[in-house]
């Protein structure tokens, strides 16, 4: 009976999300001037993503993925695709896009952080993670792109503002637009909650500094207490434990009620003394 | 086990890797310039199950690496630790960041202490027909798999593969050909591939016939509801020579859709290593607990009876789709067409294609919306236990459902 209700309600539930689909559509693509706007496309959500981007969609999952909306802008001789996916929050929209992101790319000023290329500008912006894409872009369409996903960043409501856990990390030596927000399985454990990660120019090589949100004070001790069981060895000085991973290595780490401040990877101990400080 | 089974010892297997393909089949007559190779791995004491990639000639692990959702070069450097040295990524996986991040690992090892493969994406494919406009050209092709060798700053990949293949035309489709053939003579590529997760038996059967392809990359789990057909074309791929890699093993991880029941990933595995045609798995694994279970099916495939019951138990778990074994033929009272309103239902809730199962139900040309609703009593005794006509009942909604709301 249970799974008779639930199958009825899923027919149903697909018909009103598909007319939904359609009014909301319109009001998230915002006309594009010399363009035919296209939003009749399938709206994916996290039952059938997998439809849309295969495999990936394991990863936008993790991030929380709430529903993908889809629009083709069309002026007869360029086709532009924009998608929109829409995550539970900023935090997992950042943390997605920061997934697809890479710190040496081509920024721009849109949302809280977005960049361009001939044929794409991806941008984040409150709970909504953007592709604005022509395959067959070129010089001169990556400015109509870089138009087009301006106003659709206009159009979104949502913070332009960097997840605010990110202010905690200290600004020198950063690698600039290094950032991101790992939802799961942070060095490799199963066990890690949601991470913010910075990184850094040590001197022994690129190092990462990242903060643990834990849920409350006794899950972060619960957190260090599995990460010590899986080291190889762990020493405490001066409110600092230092692990040692047999898979990442040197781990240093620090609990300040529900969060951990750590540093991994070529770890500068100055620059991690630093930030705990802070 | 099957036939081609090779346990190899791992000092064999590098020797093998060190040697390339061609040192294989030569019989690898001078091991000794390889002995630092071999030094390397000698405190290793577990054997590592080995098969050979078809008519490639290529000795990989039963279990090899899916990196799509590595984002933690800590846990490959793990895997290829632990003998795991065939690496699967892709020119999409993660925008390119996949294959920047093997890269940037990679050129810590030497070239032949692993195998990677990686898949291009033609551009222009219509999702619906599964064929490509004229977007995907021999250029289009060439561009993307540039790009992608930029990225991992290596040479040649071991296996190139058209990724995503959904249809026998997508499998032929000239322009690609073309430009895996140029590829593969310019050496940068070994081998050439394809990877379906759509209408696969018809893509393996396309791929046998282009004679272009050696390499398939399959998804192949113990909930596929067409795994009978799915095993004879595998069956002819491997009759022909062709490698046969297997991937979505787990079936997406979770038997319920609140992911509160997992799949017991070492059984799955194990499962899908039980057709000896399938000659690797490329698991996703993302942590290193995963790590630890893919390297005990490395060197055990062999099935325990409470693995076999789980995934028996997961199978019936599934149970909204029927197996099509026409026990149910003759004993509705209405003589209505059971396994092809299963189909249908299959169609609904397991593929989500509402266009199909609608156009499959007008074909049955049904004199109403619900068929069932003058029957006392449902006279159909199902093998599989479906409540046939509740299911019946559901499926034939979409009758009433407007064709503008079915996509």
């Amino acid at each position: 009976m249970q799974r008779k209700i639930f199958l009825l309600i899923a027919i149903v539930a697909l018909n009103i999300s598909n007319s939904i689909a359609e009014e909301r559509g319109d009001g998230l693509f915002p006309l594009f001037s010399g363009y035919e706007l296209k939003t009749d496309f399938k709206v994916y959500n996290p039952d059938n993503l997998w439809d849309y981007i295969n495999g990936g969609a394991y990863t936008y999952l993790n991030f929380q993925f709430v529903d993908l909306h889809i629009a083709e802008y069309n002026n007869g001789k360029t086709l532009i695709k924009a998608e929109i996916y829409r995550h539970k929050n900023n935090i997992y929209a950042f943390g997605m896009y920061a997934q697809e992101r890479a710190p040496y790319y081509n920024f721009i000023k849109i949302g809280i952080q977005g960049y361009a290329e001939n044929t794409l500008v991806n941008f984040v912006k409150g709970a909504y993670y953007v592709k604005v894409i022509c395959n067959d872009g070129n010089e001169s369409t990556a400015p109509v792109l870089i138009d087009l996903a301006k106003k659709i960043a206009a159009n979104l409501k949502g913070s332009d503002k960097m997840p605010e856990m990110f202010s905690d990390f200290p600004q020198k030596g950063k690698i600039a637009n290094s950032e991101s927000y790992i939802a799961t399985e942070f060095l490799g454990y199963s066990f890690m909650p949601g991470v913010y990660v910075t990184s850094y120019n040590g001197p022994a090589g690129q190092t990462q500094l990242f903060i643990v949100d834990a849920e409350n004070s006794e899950k972060a001790a619960e957190v260090i207490n599995k990460l010590k069981e899986k080291a190889e060895s762990s020493k405490k000085k001066k409110g600092v434990l230092t692990l040692h991973d047999k898979y990442n290595g040197i781990v240093l780490l620090t609990q300040k009620d529900n969060l951990i401040y750590g540093c991994v990877n070529n770890c500068d101990i100055k620059l991690f003394m630093n930030f705990i400080r802070k | 086990m099957g036939k081609k089974d090779k346990s190899l010892n791992r000092r064999r297997f590098l020797i093998s890797s060190v040697l390339g393909t061609a040192g294989i089949a030569a019989g690898a007559s001078n091991l000794r310039s390889h002995e630092t190779t071999v030094e390397l791995a000698k405190h290793k004491k577990k054997k590592v199950i080995y098969r050979t990639l078809g008519n490639t000639g290529i000795i990989v692990p039963v279990i090899s690496m899916g990196v799509m959702r590595a984002d933690n070069p800590a846990l490959v450097k793990a895997a290829l630790a632990k003998g795991i040295t065939f690496l699967d990524t892709a020119n999409s996986y993660q925008e390119g960041r996949n294959e920047e991040m093997l890269g940037k690992l990679l050129k810590d090892y030497p070239r032949e202490s692993y195998l990677i493969a990686t898949k291009v994406h033609p551009s222009g494919k219509d999702r619906k027909t599964e064929m490509y406009s004229g977007k995907a050209t021999e250029e289009d092709f060439m561009k993307k798999f540039n790009v992608s060798m930029n990225r991992l700053g290596i040479k040649y990949v071991d296996i190139l593969y058209h990724h995503a293949v959904g249809s026998k035309e997508a499998a032929f489709h000239e322009p690609v050909l073309n430009a895996m053939k140029k590829i593969k003579q310019s050496g940068r590529a070994k081998f050439l591939g394809i990877s379906t997760h759509k209408n696969e038996p018809e893509v393996i059967r396309a791929a046998i016939k282009s004679g272009v392809y050696e390499v398939i990359l399959v998804a192949y789990n113990f909930k596929q509801v067409h795994l009978d057909e799915m095993n004879m074309a595998i069956q002819e791929a491997a009759d022909v020579g062709m490698g046969i890699v297997g991937m979505k093993n787990l079936a997406g991880g979770f038997l319920d859709k609140e992911k509160q029941k997992p799949v017991n990933a070492k059984a799955a595995l194990k499962w899908a290593l039980q057709n000896p045609n399938i000659h690797t798995l490329i698991p996703g694994f993302t942590n290193f607990e995963q790590l630890d279970e893919c390297v005990e099916v490395m060197s055990n495939i062999k099935m325990h009876s409470k693995e076999k019951h789980e995934l028996l138990l997961a199978s019936n778990e599934q149970g909204m789709y029927c197996n099509a074994c026409s026990e149910c033929v003759g004993q509705c009272k209405k003589a209505l067409p059971i396994p092809e309103l299963m189909r249908a239902y299959m169609y609904t809730y397991g593929y989500r294609e509402m266009k199909k199962a609608k156009d499959l139900l007008v074909d049955l040309e049904l004199s109403a919306t619900n068929p069932c609703t003058d029957c006392d009593e449902c006279t159909v005794t199902c093998v599989k236990d479906f409540a046939v006509a509740d299911k019946i009942a559901d499926v034939t909604r979409l009758m009433d459902v407007p064709e503008e709301f079915i996509v």
